[in-house]
């Protein structure tokens, strides 16, 4: 990866990553590939929320796959081309979700958020929390200038989420991308963001 | 000034403080491991707020902490109560054995003590076990009345961050008013700036 250097930016492959985030409710962890069954209880409670969005829920992935997706996930991060944490509630130390940056441009330090929640855990604000936590982690640590989110402009869910966490609405996109599940139509999505 | 507070070390304070389910307790020497057991019952809970369990901790340095903690009491520059629930009705001074009659819930107390205005910030935790039950709101009711009554305090203060919505719930049933919230004035345990809530009461 190259990365122009400049005197005032950190080299990404420098920047620290804590283990842990902690929230009122929540603990981001770095994902193990331990992590891999829960990461597949967690995605077979919730087809029915995550279908309409996600490409990858549309063939679901095995236990297996998913083990698979930490191990990848783990890399990524080690490479610097993700930032990943899983969510584990506080109540329980059950496994939540995942956020994270999957897109990242180190250059304009500009990073896309993504994620999802266990479908037997929303209405709680745990994503909010997880939202929160991962902004100040980019702007405190991993010197972020604009974190941004996309999300088909139907996913009511997504856009309340943007909104509580402090997110401006820049635009819509429209048939920027094909639906999930219908090849055949196009989508709208809106572009959220909080710059630094 | 009307009437100047002698100086602290000679001001009278009970050694307990009964209220209808609660007696707290001046710190004594022993009390370590019951503390040390219910901070490890709790750490989850006091992780996301609370930067003393982000420090390696044991019974025995909750043990010195608690032996410092009764040194600062003694000199009126902390004042710290650890909590506990009484299973009996109302209050009798004398009881039997303390581990018999009651459990341990938290500690609160008074983390900046100003004399000079008689200005006092309350702080607290709880084991995550007795929470749900309201004894956090009726410790700082009764530490609240005992700062205006015995302190002759002119002011109560609780600050928490501001994500911190169960200590902010504690502060708002137990009276307290929302003065404001400093931006970035307090980092987070997790190492960020985070916003301060800052509540108060004064005497009517």
């Amino acid at each position: 990866m190259c990365v122009r250097s400049s005197a005032k930016m950190k080299n990404p492959h420098l920047l620290e990553l804590p283990s842990e985030l902690y929230s009122q409710n929540l603990v981001l962890r770095l994902p193990l590939v331990a992590h891999g069954k829960a990461m597949f209880d967690s995605i077979q409670a919730s087809l029915l929320e995550l279908k309409p969005w996600m490409d990858w829920a549309q063939n679901p992935p095995s236990q297996a796959e998913c083990e698979l997706e930490c191990h990848s996930e783990i890399e990524r991060i080690a490479a610097h081309t993700a930032v990943i944490y899983h969510l584990f509630s506080l109540e329980g130390g059950v496994f939540v979700g995942e956020i994270g940056f999957s897109v990242i441009d180190w250059q304009a330090r500009s990073f896309e958020l993504r994620g999802w929640v266990d479908s037997r855990y929303t209405q709680k604000g745990l994503m909010t929390e997880a939202v929160n936590s991962l902004c100040d982690l980019a702007f405190e640590t991993l010197e972020a200038k604009r974190v941004f989110m996309l999300c088909d402009k139907r996913n009511s869910a997504a856009i309340r989420l943007a909104k509580k966490s402090g997110f401006l609405l820049e635009g819509i996109l429209e048939k920027s991308l094909q639906d999930v599940r219908d090849s055949s139509l196009w989508l709208d999505r809106c572009v959220f963001a909080r710059v630094n | 000034m009307s009437n100047p507070l002698p100086n602290p070390i000679l001001l009278e304070i009970p050694e307990e403080l009964f209220s209808e389910r609660l007696v707290l307790k001046m710190p004594r020497a022993g009390r370590g491991p019951i503390i040390f057991e219910a901070i490890e019952a709790s750490l989850d809970e006091l992780r996301p707020f609370m930067s003393f369990v982000h420090v390696p901790i044991s019974a025995e340095i909750c043990e010195i902490d608690l032996r410092r903690d009764f040194a600062a009491y003694i000199l009126r520059e902390r004042i710290t109560f650890q909590i506990f629930s009484r299973s009996s009705a109302k209050s009798t001074p004398i009881q039997a054995s303390e581990q018999s009659l009651e459990q341990f819930v938290g500690e609160i107390g008074f983390r900046r003590l100003n004399w000079e205005l008689a200005k006092f910030e309350i702080s607290y935790w709880l084991d995550s076990r007795q929470a749900g039950k309201g004894f956090m709101t009726e410790a700082v009711h009764t530490i609240t009345q005992f700062a205006f009554e015995t302190l002759k305090a002119k002011r109560v203060e609780i600050r928490c961050d501001s994500r911190n919505t169960r200590s902010r719930k504690v502060a708002e049933r137990s009276g307290f008013t929302l003065e404001g919230i400093l931006k970035n004035n307090i980092a987070n345990t997790n190492g960020f700036p985070a916003d301060e809530c800052v509540y108060a009461r004064v005497p009517k």
